[in-house]
């Protein structure tokens, strides 16, 4: 039963997504917050529940990535409502979304990218000083700061795809940095 | 040892470059003015308001200056709108009322329509209306405002500070009314509360 617990929390982060969008667009903001804590917790507690409880599993990793999206899309979607965030965003973490998945899926070995693997957990940063501070001006500074973070973040990935598609041209190349991959 | 130090540099180096960019976005996006052609709505009307207000990023901003003016045209005004800008009224004495609008940033009015409240010539016992618009606390940045207009001379009439993520109305908003239909109907409603002077 307790090996199911990482999925179960993965899960119920799914299904809390729309909750957190109808609360954010009543205006219920208390709770709203409350509801991202508890979102949030259970992203930081399901990857080290996961691998202490030895049941990490590629089926798993895809659910936490699912319910990150979930969450990501339905809570900017929320403030996209409200024009606290503009639409366009989504379509970005959409795009965003659809290269990661692309470029891991055409990759010949994992590739190792340290700035991409820290973007779900910028967009939840963002939702979240969203939810406790909500002032324009802080809006304006989180939307250029996704946005600089994503054309980085897409820069990094093509980078690590041409020197992992080089080195596996060239086997002489050394691979000894190819650790922690996303 | 190396590998670490080398990837806390390239975290140290994305987080610096995205402040820098996010910082010097922020500082374009809160500081441009839009300069458009000054309108005329209601040709016909009584007397003449001047509305001069700053467009935020969202359409708000505009939602919520649209509202207020069409409560000025219900009950009569001949309304000339403009965006803060160069084309915007520098003496305003002729008008029978002048309205300021612009969105909050930093729990203060956008610094364009505070430039303009501060440089504005002939305001000297005008009646003067505010029309701010933000996301969350408004209530320091529609004091400041209201200080602003008062230091030009100004004599406010009506002052408004509607939210996007506060209810505007806690009553309407428990009956059912989305926060942002009640934002323009007081608006609205703030408009129509001032009547223009019989001919």
């Amino acid at each position: 039963m307790i090996r199911h617990l990482p999925s179960a929390l993965s899960s119920a982060r799914l299904a809390a997504a729309p909750a957190l969008a109808l609360l954010i667009v009543r205006n219920h903001w208390t709770a709203a917050l409350a509801c991202f804590a508890c979102i949030a917790a259970s992203d930081l507690l399901d990857g080290p529940l996961a691998r202490a409880l030895h049941v990490a599993s590629p089926r798993g990793a895809r659910l936490d990535i699912a319910a990150d999206l979930g969450v990501v899309l339905c809570g900017f979607g929320a403030f996209a409502i409200l024009s606290v965030y503009p639409w366009w965003l989504l379509l970005v973490f959409g795009a965003m979304f659809a290269q990661f998945v692309i470029t891991s899926r055409h990759a010949r070995r994992p590739i190792y990218d340290p700035i991409g693997k820290y973007y779900g957990a910028v967009l939840f940063a963002v939702l979240g000083v969203t939810l406790a501070v909500r002032d324009g001006g802080l809006i304006i500074a989180l939307t250029s700061a996704v946005l600089a973070f994503t054309v980085i973040a897409i820069a990094s990935r093509m980078f690590r795809l041409l020197r992992a598609g080089r080195r596996d041209a060239d086997p002489a190349l050394p691979r000894h940095h190819l650790s922690g991959y996303s | 040892m190396r590998v670490k130090l080398r990837r806390l540099l390239q975290i140290l180096g994305v987080v610096l470059a995205v402040l820098v960019i996010a910082g010097a976005a922020t500082m374009y996006a809160t500081n441009r003015t839009h300069d458009t052609p000054l309108l005329v709505v209601n040709q016909s009307g009584r007397a003449t308001a001047l509305v001069v207000y700053q467009p935020g990023l969202s359409a708000f901003q505009q939602e919520m200056t649209d509202a207020f003016l069409d409560g000025l045209v219900d009950v009569g005004w001949r309304v000339e709108v403009t965006t803060v800008g160069d084309r915007a009224p520098q003496y305003v004495a002729p008008y029978g009322l002048v309205v300021f609008g612009g969105p909050v940033y930093w729990s203060s009015p956008a610094r364009p329509l505070r430039r303009y409240i501060a440089q504005v010539k002939g305001l000297h016992d005008m009646p003067t209306a505010i029309v701010l618009t933000g996301l969350g606390s408004v209530k320091g940045a529609k004091a400041e405002a209201e200080h602003l207009v008062r230091a030009a001379g100004g004599a406010i009439v009506a002052s408004l500070a509607l939210t996007i993520m506060r209810p505007n109305d806690e009553e309407a908003m428990r009956a059912g009314e989305r926060n942002r239909v009640t934002a323009a109907r007081l608006a609205r409603e703030a408009g129509r509360q001032i009547t223009p002077p019989a001919r």
